[in-house]
């Protein structure tokens, strides 16, 4: 009998990694295909049959993007989407716990327009000319901030959604006991609240990065200065009027995901088992 | 003095939410109302023209192309979404529960199609996709079998627009999911077990309320996202063959970037959303969320 | 919570330094800076075109002092429709360069001055003589000239040298040869194995002129639109049209997948070696050789059969500007007999003025130069008197439909009455 479920118990493991290898395939190709052709030469990249190994390596590619300022869009990107992340979290947490703890007027007015946000922020790039024209008529286009408060803005329906979820699943027990030991609603609201919703700020941040990092249609018309260039601005440089140049296009792209990568790592550590501890509720 | 009490808390509620609200009405609501009212009018060449009144929805909801992208869009968003947040949610129950390394791989790895570049993504899909040059194919010859030419064949091409866009987002599904996993009280499950209820009933009955709030938001974010997306569209399939896969923002971009129609394309954007509020608006009501 | 304070501080920290050195970025002070909207990126140094302009800047700056033209480089899909907004909202560049469909638009718009009232005025006739031709003309309203084109295109025959001399055969002058050519360059490619097709063209909703049913109905019976602006290609000629293209594709000498190839599929698969012939522009032939995986130099163009597509970039000031003398002073910089030899010489262009064509010295090297210039005197361009917008989009709808079956006569009459309806006709 036991034996009967320890081999099951194996068996149900490599079923487990082999689905791992699957996912991992299905999932990375492109990717995978994308890094091949950011390191072949422009004679090799269309060369039939294609080829995955056997080629000669080169990083001329990735010479050329970074010699043409794609480390300065780079830049912009990550100043963008941190100050994205600072407007978003301050704003949307202080709402997010005004809309799980308490009654106000006009709540549920209020709220349906965090719904209908979600729409008319993801939807964005249907709503361009508009808000271009909007914005251009405040003079709000084209400065260092504009890109900032506008992914700010966009995410933070997404953003207040998941802290109300958050701060909802604190229990109101905790909040009255500290409220009895004489503790100040400054207090609560900002050292006691939120280490314990760690993981909801951590996904809403990596959303709001996320967010900000991957918008092209945005930024492509909201800013016209080559100083202030976004990083996806960069990448699609290489497939303008002259066609697509595959080299750098995908070796910008493979770069691109690099500061994804490492921000999950760190704001992800919140979402990983184990790595947690399971010390999550504080 | 109770009532007075809660007076002021009731104000302060409103004073919390304050900063949140007026950026998201300055930058998102008069944005759409603006789009109404340029809707109204004729607005060829951004220059207003003459008031038309509703024509321009007229125009967006009896012109055939629409009206059967509209449809399209509809069934394509639904697939999509629907096979994101099933596989998010298998996932991310699944590692929350296994933890350690193994999930952290599975997490990166469901991360990566999401966040890297969009278009650049659509784009080496179709290339792998290929009828002779893609990976897809060359494989496909290999083991013996006809190449499918994906992109240029009916249903091929609908299952592949699904399938890339399921692709992109079911990390999202899963970790958006998996936050809600993280945050959850572990005391009440472990009294379920205590009261003998099955793994089934508690997932059922305890885990599945508990994150029934980032299940939805996920849902919500991935229809409309899915609804509105289009780059993949546009790089992966360009609408066709015969328009299978023509979603209803391709014709929306060439209303504004080809035909400079901007009242037709402020109508269908309207449209869009409104389709698109009415989706989570039923969302909301089958999942019975309450603020 | 301590982790939480620590990541606000960096996050503060960074932004504050994000911002100073944004704030040092601010261009050096200027007495009149002139902006330019366009797809080229002047610091880009691996595109001769863009190292043209680059220089064109230098010099221009240079002779005048206190002057400062900044080009702030835009999606060339979108940038005319955003020219369009801007200049509705008041803030719009100096300097923009127009795509040929959003031409007509932006002149109903009023968003561009008459050349004539800037430095055109004082040119004299052999002056406007240089630069008159049916792309300066295009640009013509009322009996103003509103543009000057730069970077013109055609949409040529590309062909490769090696392939045909294999097959024996000269480079088709006519429909019939076209198809001859076609199915003597279809087989298997010895040295790669790659199936190779006769004649690549493109039919996806998202390219246009990469097919040849524009020069076929152009060619039997002129234009494919009416007086009124309506679509003329529910006709014999479109019957014709349509039915060669169906017969190239149901024979094998262009693809079935082509109903939903877009260009850029078609070049890559041209580099590798898919196509024996292919319809593109030829504004791509550098890129196109720089890339091919076989014998570049083999690599050739030349004028369709019955007349070439004809483009190109429509550079005008705006009506709105403050500096529309200084923008004028640089767009006449851009079309200056110098700068032209700039464009051809460095940025590979096809010149355009007549005096840079008579001192031309065609090379090998460069012999390409002569084909695009007899595409230019023998194309057509769209009319401008009213929009066109989408019939290539439309034509090519029309063979996606064909292939699925639709009969062809019944496929051009609903894709005609898409154009009309598209454009309130």
């Amino acid at each position: 009998m036991k034996k009967k479920s320890t081999a099951l118990s194996a068996a149900f493991k490599t079923a487990e990694w082999l689905f791992v290898i699957l996912f991992g395939i299905l999932n990375l190709i492109p990717i995978f295909w994308g890094l091949v052709t950011s390191l072949k030469v422009p004679r090799e990249i269309n060369a039939f049959p294609p080829k995955i190994f056997g080629f000669m390596p080169t990083l001329q590619h990735y010479a050329r993007i970074f010699s043409s300022g794609f480390l300065r869009c780079i830049m912009n990107s990550v100043f963008y989407a941190l100050l994205a992340i600072l407007l978003g979290l301050v704003f949307g947490y202080l709402a997010a716990y005004g809309f799980a703890r308490r009654d106000f007027p006009l709540k549920k007015l209020l709220f349906f327009i965090v719904v209908v946000g979600i729409p008319l922020s993801s939807g964005s790039s249907v709503l361009l000319i508009p808000n271009y024209m909007y914005l251009t008529n405040l003079h709000l286009t084209n400065h260092w901030y504009t890109l900032p408060v506008i992914y700010a803005v966009y995410n933070l329906p997404m953003a207040l959604w998941l802290l109300i979820a958050g701060v909802k699943a604190v229990p109101h027990e905790l909040e009255e006991a500290a409220l009895i030991d004489g503790a100040s609603q400054r207090f609560i609201v900002t050292r006691l609240i939120p280490p314990l919703i760690k993981p909801s700020i951590a996904a809403a941040a990596l959303f709001i990065f996320i967010g900000s990092w991957n918008d092209y249609i945005t930024s492509s018309v909201m800013i016209n200065s080559v100083s202030l260039k976004s990083i996806q601005m960069a990448i699609y440089d290489y497939m303008g009027f002259f066609g697509q140049e595959w080299g750098p296009l995908t070796a910008s792209a493979t770069c691109a995901i690099v500061p994804i990568l490492l921000v999950f790592t760190f704001l992800g550590r919140q979402l990983v088992s184990g790595l947690t501890a399971g010390a999550v509720k504080g | 003095m109770k009532r007075k009490m809660s007076q002021k808390r009731r104000i302060g509620g409103l004073f919390y939410t304050l900063p949140a609200m007026s950026l998201l009405i300055l930058l998102l609501i008069v944005p759409l109302i603006y789009t109404i009212y340029c809707s109204l009018y004729q607005f060829k060449y951004m220059m207003k023209g003459n008031f038309v009144g509703l024509n321009n929805f007229i125009y967006c909801l009896t012109d055939d192309r629409i009206r059967n992208s509209m449809i399209t869009t509809i069934g394509v968003t639904l697939a999509a979404t629907a096979i994101s947040i099933v596989a998010g949610l298998l996932l991310a129950l699944w590692i929350d529960k296994r933890g350690g390394l193994f999930a952290y791989i599975i997490e990166l790895i469901g991360l990566v199609p999401w966040v890297i570049s969009m278009v650049v993504a659509g784009l080496l899909w179709r290339w792998l996709f290929n009828g002779d040059l893609g990976l897809f194919n060359v494989a496909l010859r290999m083991l013996g079998f006809k190449p499918i030419y994906v992109v240029q064949t009916r249903i091929p091409a609908i299952v592949a627009l699904i399938f890339v866009m399921s692709w992109r987002t079911i990390g999202y599904a899963m970790i958006l999911i998996l936050a809600g996993l993280k945050g959850l009280d572990h005391s009440l499950i472990e009294a379920a077990r205590v009261d003998g209820a099955t793994r089934l009933q508690t997932l059922f009955r305890v885990k599945l309320p508990l994150i029934k709030s980032q299940v939805l938001l996920s849902t919500i974010v991935l229809t409309v996202s899915n609804f509105t997306n289009n780059t993949i569209p546009k790089v992966l399939t360009s609408g066709g063959p015969v328009n299978a896969t023509n979603v209803v923002t391709l014709e929306q971009y060439n209303l504004s970037f080809m035909y400079y129609e901007f009242g037709r394309s402020s109508a269908l954007s309207i449209l869009i959303m409104l389709a698109t509020t009415v989706i989570i608006a039923c969302y909301i009501k089958v999942a019975k969320y309450e603020i | 919570m301590k982790n939480a304070r620590k990541l606000l501080l960096t996050m503060a920290a960074a932004g504050a330094v994000m911002i100073s050195s944004l704030a040092l970025g601010i261009t050096a002070f200027a007495d009149e800076t002139i902006t330019m909207w366009t797809f080229l990126d002047p610091a880009d140094t691996t595109n001769g075109r863009s190292v043209a302009l680059a220089q064109m800047i230098e010099e221009f700056e240079a002779d005048n002092p206190g002057v400062k033209v900044q080009v702030e480089p835009q999606d060339w899909n979108t940038m005319t429709a955003q020219f369009l907004a801007a200049h509705a909202t008041g803030d719009a560049p100096d300097l923009i360069w127009c795509i040929s469909d959003g031409l007509c638009g932006v002149l109903d718009a009023g968003a561009l001055v008459p050349l004539e009232d800037l430095f055109m005025g004082d040119w004299t006739e052999e002056e406007i003589a240089d630069v008159d031709d049916p792309f300066f003309q295009f640009g013509e309203r009322d009996g103003k000239h509103y543009t000057l084109t730069l970077s013109k295109n055609a949409v040529v025959l590309y062909y490769r040298q090696d392939l045909l001399d294999a097959a024996g055969l000269s480079v088709p002058t006519t429909f019939d040869e076209l198809k001859t050519a076609a199915e003597a360059l279809t087989g298997t490619d010895e040295e790669t194995g790659i199936q190779r097709y006769g004649l690549g063209q493109a039919f996806s909703l998202t390219s246009s002129d990469y097919q040849l049913i524009t020069n076929y109905i152009h060619n039997e019976q002129g234009s494919l639109f009416n007086e009124d602006g309506t679509a003329n290609w529910a006709t014999e000629a479109g019957v014709a049209a349509v039915n060669w293209t169906k017969d190239m594709i149901d024979s094998g000498f262009t693809p079935m997948e082509s109903v939903n190839t877009t260009n850029e599929d078609t070049i890559t698969e041209f580099e590798a070696g898919k196509y024996g012939m292919l319809v593109l522009g030829a504004v791509r032939l550098p890129s196109i050789r720089a890339a091919a995986s076989f014998d570049p130099a083999s690599v050739q163009i030349a004028p369709i059969p019955g007349g070439c597509v004809l483009d190109g970039w429509f550079a005008g000031v705006w009506s709105g500007s403050e500096h529309q003398e200084m923008a004028g002073k640089f767009l006449e910089k851009m079309y200056s007999p110098e700068a032209d030899k700039l464009w051809v010489e460095l940025g590979g262009q096809a010149p355009v003025r007549k005096s840079t064509i008579d001192n031309l010295e065609i090379t090998d090297e460069n012999s390409y130069l002569q084909v695009m210039l007899d595409a230019f005197d023998t194309g057509f361009l769209c009319p401008n008197d009213m929009t066109y917008t989408g019939y290539k989009v439309n034509l090519n709808d029309t063979i996606q439909q064909v292939m699925s079956g639709v009969d062809p006569m019944e496929a051009l009459e609903k894709t005609a009455a898409d154009f009309n309806s598209a454009n309130n006709r």
